[in-house]
């Protein structure tokens, strides 16, 4: 029974660094209509950057900003200069996940040129482990749980209580309609990839924190994780992603522990087919709906 | 030719042919039909293990490889039978992944498919020999030849065979896109829900 309470505590862990991640690549894919499969590669150079802050002795905080700040502007620049000019010239959906995977494969080349296949671990004080009742944490893992609840929180007055976050909602619910309503949607997606880029540095930082070592390629496996929490929630939806990740990083981390290890990632594949054929469009789906991503 | 370029030029006509096949094959599901499938590796993967199954011969507890069954099937059968297991595991996950679900959600499905594909191969060592893959399949029809199935006049033999199954398969898919099946599939791609229904196609 102690197996099953520590795998659980492993499991909400994990859904912290996956809601972290899935919530910034389903509001990409909701404001913009990309499937940013060179999400997880963008993590891995964000994971480097908070590598290189740590090595100067400046700190975990410190890197998740460096980290957050790199996503940030790098996502940003990746829209203006790549996916942008295909989307004008009307490359469409499979051709963007195409481009896309395309990116991936470059980042991850690059990376693996300047940094080698070696691994890395961040220059961080060991993690002390903690009771809290029938979990035992590492401080690392605290502070990731607390992140990821603070961004979660952040993401959510944001979407509801500003003036921005009505912007968003509206451009990914329907980007003409918002621009006829006087919706600046060029800038709303700016600072869409703005965001979701800062969440995917966190989350690229928090991921390497979380395990002993990384390298180049820690977050392109991670990129698949994230597609399932997304697509299971019902993607573009971001309260969709959360309940997602929970779902996927407890099932994964609990069946590693009960069933057997190699096939933790297998049990959550299954449960997003089992789920896609029940519900072919998600667990939640008023844009996935809209947007007609169902087939009648 | 010095024999090493012959083994080099060979070796690459026979990739050459291998891949030609598979485009034909994928172009036939996204150029045709509209499908955009992820999972495409894993039937040509489940042919390629069927295939070496099926001539390795009875697998033995005691052998440095592992895999279920096993058999000493002459030249073409392990051929077919591979074609034949590729196209039913493509009916199956055909069956329960392109039903409900519009284009996107697919390619994601199929992605996921063919990681379960993955992660099963390389983690059940019993089933295919995990990530050490099978080694030592026999070369079709070289015990007939007589000739060494390591030389160069075996190389050069084996080109002409990917040539002749690759002039099968061309006359195989240009008999599906040609056909009333081809018409069918294309407007299926062109709108699915207005003209193939409206034609009385069914999926």
């Amino acid at each position: 029974m102690s197996v099953f309470w520590a795998s659980l505590g492993f499991g909400v862990v994990t859904a912290s660094i996956l809601a972290i991640a899935a919530v910034g690549f389903t509001l990409q894919f909701g404001a913009t209509n990309i499937f940013n499969l060179a999400y997880g590669d963008v993590m891995s150079a964000a994971a480097f950057v908070g590598y290189l802050v740590t090595q100067a002795h400046l700190g975990l905080w410190a890197a998740l900003l460096a980290g957050g700040a790199f996503g940030s502007v790098f996502s940003a620049l990746l829209n203006r200069l790549v996916y942008a000019p295909f989307i004008r010239r009307g490359t469409r959906l499979f051709g963007m996940i195409i481009v896309s995977i395309a990116v991936s494969l470059m980042l991850a080349n690059t990376m693996q040129a300047i940094w080698g296949a070696n691994f890395y671990s961040l220059a961080i004080p060991p993690a002390r482990p903690f009771r809290i009742g029938p979990f035992i944490f590492t401080t690392i893992q605290l502070v990731i749980i607390a992140i990821a609840i603070a961004a979660m929180a952040g993401v959510h007055l944001l979407l509801r209580h500003t003036r921005l976050g009505r912007a968003m909602r509206a451009t990914a619910n329907d980007a003409t309609l918002a621009r006829n309503c006087g919706i600046r949607t060029d800038l709303v997606v700016d600072v869409v990839w703005l965001l979701s880029g800062f969440l995917c540095g966190i989350g690229g930082v928090v991921l390497v924190a979380n395990v002993t070592s990384f390298d180049y390629g820690t977050g392109g496996n991670f990129i698949i994780l994230i597609l399932t929490a997304a697509v299971l929630g019902g993607v573009g939806q971001p309260y969709g992603a959360m309940l997602g990740a929970l779902v996927i990083g407890v099932a994964s981390e609990v069946s590693a522990a009960i069933i057997t290890p190699a096939y933790k990632e297998l049990i959550a594949f299954v449960i997003l087919v089992v789920v896609l054929l029940i519900r072919p469009q998600g667990i939640l789906s008023e844009i996935a709906a809209q947007k007609e991503v169902v087939a009648a | 030719m010095s024999l090493a370029w012959q083994f080099y030029v060979s070796t690459l006509l026979i990739y050459v042919g291998v891949d030609i096949m598979a485009v034909w094959a994928l172009n036939l599901q996204l150029g045709v039909a509209g499908v955009l499938n992820f999972a495409f590796i894993v039937f040509q993967a489940a042919g390629a293990y069927t295939a070496a199954v099926v001539t390795l011969g009875p697998a033995s507890r005691t052998g440095f490889q592992h895999y279920v069954g096993g058999a000493n099937w002459p030249f073409p059968l392990p051929v077919l039978t591979a074609a034949v297991v590729g196209a039913v595991l493509a009916l199956v996950i055909g069956l329960f992944s392109l039903r409900r679900l519009r284009n996107d959600y697919q390619a994601i499905v199929m992605l996921v498919v063919s990681l379960i594909a993955t992660l099963i191969a390389t983690n059940d060592v019993g089933l295919v020999n995990g990530s050490n893959g099978l080694s030592l399949v026999p070369k079709p029809l070289a015990s007939v030849l007589g000739v060494s199935p390591y030389g160069i006049q075996y190389q050069w033999f084996f080109v002409g065979v990917t040539a002749v199954i690759c002039v099968l398969a061309y006359w195989f898919i240009n008999r599906i896109t040609s056909s009333p099946l081809g018409r069918s599939l294309r407007a299926m791609r062109d709108n699915e829900r207005i003209s193939a229904r409206g034609s009385g196609c069914s999926r």
